[in-house]
């Protein structure tokens, strides 16, 4: 065992490139058990089926009985003309006893019955009693006879179906089937299948799957491969289901990585190294928050030449308008000097006419008088030579003035350019720096010291949860390369060792089936529990498109295969029980149950250590194939109970 | 600055005001009367033109004196019929100060922009150069006046016209002529009231330059013709 240990570990340690301790602390910890040969079959047989009850009869209740004795193996048969008189739920109540939970036992019945009590052989002999009220049972399960007895109780269905789980598998030398069962998208979880589970391979019905055949994916398989006997079985489906566990197990925590920051985990690698430059660049950021000081403080210091050159343009553009304005009042002096001088001389020539008040003409004495005296002779007053004085002087010094004017005038326009200059440069510079403390404010340079640390804080909490993240991710992968080199060896090992038994196995199978009716040339049953039957002429029929009846020709066949190569071989674990439910009505023949039922009779004389319980309602047929004393036919009234 | 108009006797503002207002209104009537005809009730003798109303001298004098709601109304034109030779006459009317230069103030009154006509009108009168007629009112001040263009106005005017220093203002009134056309005083009076600045001049205030306004304008109506 040791020796065996050693060398799957380093196995798998040598697929994996892990050390073989790392493998074994692994393998251990998912229960990856090496366990190359199991344990032979153990048989398991039907010894009484005994239950009573009450039911409803018209008006009033009526109460019946049941109880069979099946001392030995071979075929035993219940039977009845009529449906609905209880031929399957015998074979429920039993299935019922033994898996500790009912399986397809109608709820009327179940109600009907108070007590039931069913013996089994299974390594010892196990009895299991019990009462019910209200549908609850409540009983005993007692292993062994004589003075070694041993009795569980229960009074529940819970307990009932624990304690024989408990009790069946450490009988037959079972174990629970281990698998992995998606719960969810995304969530599978771990979970092994007990008891129950096998029960399935022990009966033929209308509802149940054997163990071949279109099954549930998964368990199917690996019952065949228990039943079967394959070695390193067990270790396979441990390590599958392993398998399929810490891979999603990895899976979450990708989901996880990829839920921080929403990111993918690429993302915040590159995040991770991004803090890392922050944090590293603390003193970079130190000089670049002075430099920022320092341009903020340029910026600041820029505004107040800003204001002097404004105002010096403001200055020098109202010493310009004053300079136009003066250039302008004095033109205008002149032009009204100028105007005013000639509109003078203008009217001085001409003779006047009449008073402008009272229309009366000039009379030749007014004028005489005007030219000897100068005496007006329009207003007799003393004649004035005109309303102007010094014209010309005036006229030189106004002109004079005016080109100094002028000069004033371009003198300030040149102020204003230059200060004009002065002004878009120092605005210009005002917003060169506005630029530089902008950019420096967009490169992330400018974050103030507060938010920096703050910054800073939270990608460190970010990469640190990444780490973490990262530090599960990287253990959960080196654990799944370890469980899938431990996978693939348990496979390599099974497969070297399951083809032989495989083909006993088939080459059985092909040997019985003629016997039951059914002939095949070769069979082809798979590990995965798919069966491919080469009917004569090497026709390949896949189960799925056999008829009900060679459905269950093959899987009666493959049990009693089973058996027979467990007997030769001391490989296989099927406990040899087979309960069959009315195989009539499987679309066969009367001369086809005839036949069957003959050839069960023959198969089960030929293969020891099988027991099948048939239940059918062709009791003409049974009467001729069946001995008596194994029949079970309907009381008076037709009814089995 | 020295103010020389300050070195001129005592009555110089207020006898050059008269004298270039004589010659201002002179002009007008020369270059925008009408012929004397029929309707005219007792014209005076051999008077050759005539200006039937006072706001429409008004109107028309205020346009020779702010040359810049004189261009602004060109433009106007301008709008109205698409002559592009309207820019380029606003434009000169705007060149080199002009409108500062040669503005002469006006108050703004009840209806817009007036200055009593009567020393003008008395100078020219003396000269027999323009003869004022009332309509007149049963009891009433006059309801209008009829300013006349007399043959030695008309032959003053022709001789202003040669004068270099004065015939600036023949020149401007031919303009002013052409720009008013046959409108009426009341309907030259609501074209100036049309121009906020103007309308909104509180009373007896003068009227502001629109001198900055008028320039913006016209280039953008250059903008949008060279377009």
């Amino acid at each position: 065992m040791t020796t065996t240990l050693t060398s799957f570990s380093e196995a798998v340690a040598q697929r994996s490139r892990v050390p073989v301790a790392t493998v074994d602390v692994t393998l251990e910890r998912f229960g990856i058990d090496p366990t190359p040969a199991p344990p032979t079959a153990r048989q398991l047989r039907v010894r009484e089926v005994a239950f009573a009850g009450t039911r409803p009869q018209e008006d009033k209740s009526e109460k019946f009985s049941f109880d069979w004795k099946l001392d030995r193996d071979g075929l035993w048969a219940l039977t009845a003309e009529r449906n609905s008189v209880g031929k399957s739920s015998v074979l429920q109540v039993v299935l019922w006893a033994l898996r500790g939970t009912p399986k397809h036992l109608a709820d009327d019945v179940r109600s009907w019955l108070q007590s039931v009590s069913v013996s089994f052989e299974a390594t010892r002999l196990v009895v299991v009693s019990f009462t019910l009220s209200e549908g609850r049972p409540n009983g005993t399960v007692s292993l062994g006879s004589g003075d070694s007895i041993t009795t569980h109780s229960f009074g529940s269905d819970a307990e009932f179906r624990h304690i024989m789980q408990d009790v069946m598998l450490s009988s037959l030398d079972l174990e629970k089937i281990p698998g992995s069962h998606e719960q969810a998208p995304g969530d599978v979880r771990d979970v092994e299948h007990g008891w129950t589970a096998y029960t399935g391979a022990f009966i033929a019905d209308a509802h149940s799957d054997a163990i071949i055949g279109q099954m549930r994916p998964g368990l199917t398989p690996h019952l065949l491969q228990v039943f079967l006997g394959l070695p390193w079985a067990v270790t396979t489906f441990r390590a599958d289901a392993a398998v399929r566990v810490a891979g999603q197990r990895l899976d979450q925590h990708k989901k996880r990585l990829a839920f921080l920051g929403g990111r993918s985990l690429n993302d915040i690698r590159m995040q991770l190294r991004d803090v890392e430059a922050k944090i590293a660049s603390d003193s970079v950021q130190e000089s670049s928050q002075r430099e920022y000081a320092r341009a903020q403080q340029r910026f600041q210091d820029s505004l107040q030449p800003l204001h002097n050159a404004h105002a010096r343009l403001t200055e020098a553009e109202e010493m310009r308008d004053a300079a136009m304005s003066s250039r302008i009042q004095l033109q205008r002096q002149e032009l009204r000097l100028k105007q005013g001088h000639a509109a003078s001389a203008f009217l001085w020539r001409l003779d006047p006419k009449c008073c402008p008040h009272c229309s009366q003409s000039i009379d030749e004495e007014r004028r005489h008088r005007e030219s000897a005296e100068h005496i007006c002779q329009v207003c007799s007053r003393p004649l004035s030579t005109g309303v102007l004085q010094n014209v010309q002087e005036v006229l030189l010094e106004l002109s004079s003035a005016i080109i100094k004017a002028r000069r004033a005038e371009r003198e300030a326009i040149d102020q204003v350019d230059v200060a004009r200059r002065d002004y878009e440069a120092a605005r210009q510079d005002r917003r060169s720096l506005a630029e530089q403390v902008r950019s420096l404010e967009t490169f992330g340079t400018v974050l103030d010291a507060q938010e920096m640390r703050v910054e800073r804080e939270r990608l460190l909490t970010l990469a640190n949860a990444a780490e973490a993240v990262l530090g599960e991710l990287v253990a959960d992968e080196a654990t799944l390369t370890i469980l899938d080199a431990a996978l693939a060896e348990a496979r390599s090992r099974i497969e070297a060792s399951a083809a032989p038994i495989l083909q006993a196995v088939n080459d059985e199978i092909a040997t019985l089936l003629p016997s039951i009716g059914m002939p095949v040339v070769r069979v082809d049953l798979k590990r995965n529990a798919h069966v491919d039957v080469y009917q004569p002429g090497d026709i390949k029929t896949p189960f799925g498109r056999l008829t009900k009846g060679q459905q269950l020709r093959l899987r009666i066949a493959t049990v009693a295969a089973l058996v027979r190569t467990a007997k030769k071989f001391g490989a296989g674990r099927h406990p040899g029980l087979l309960l069959i439910d009315s195989p009539g009505n499987e679309e066969m023949t009367d001369a086809d149950v005839q036949e069957i039922l003959a050839q069960l009779r023959l198969l089960t004389s030929e293969t020891p250590d099988l027991q099948i319980l048939l239940a059918t309602a062709r009791q003409a047929i049974v009467e001729k194939v069946v001995p008596s004393e194994r029949i079970k036919g309907p009381m008076l009234g037709g009814a089995l109970f | 600055m020295k103010d020389y108009e300050q070195d001129q006797p005592r009555h110089y503002q207020a006898d050059i005001e008269r004298i270039i207002a004589a010659i201002r209104i002179l002009t007008i009537l020369s270059a925008a009367g009408d012929k004397v005809g029929a309707r005219d009730l007792k014209p005076p003798a051999l008077s050759v033109k005539v200006v039937r109303s006072q706001l429409r001298l008004q109107a028309m004098d205020f346009w020779v004196r702010y040359a810049d709601y004189l261009a602004n109304e060109i433009l106007n034109l301008y709008e109205e019929m698409g002559d592009f030779t309207r820019l380029d006459q606003a434009e000169e009317m705007l060149k080199d100060d002009e409108p500062d230069i040669r503005r002469v103030p006006m108050m703004r009154y009840l209806f817009g922009a007036y200055e009593p006509l009567s020393d003008a009108i008395a100078t020219l009168r003396t000269y027999d150069l323009v003869q004022l007629r009332a309509k007149p009112r049963r009891g009433k001040a006059p309801q209008s006046y009829s300013y006349y263009l007399m043959p030695l106005g008309a032959a003053a005017a022709a001789q202003i016209d040669n004068n270099e220093h004065l015939r600036w203002y023949t020149r401007r009134a031919a303009v002013v002529a052409e720009v008013a056309g046959k409108r009426s005083g009341t309907i030259l009076k609501s074209t100036q009231h049309a121009i906020d600045t103007y309308h909104n001049t509180k009373l007896r205030s003068l009227i502001p330059s629109i001198h900055n306004e008028v320039v913006s304008r016209l280039h953008r109506l250059r903008g949008l013709a060279l377009r």
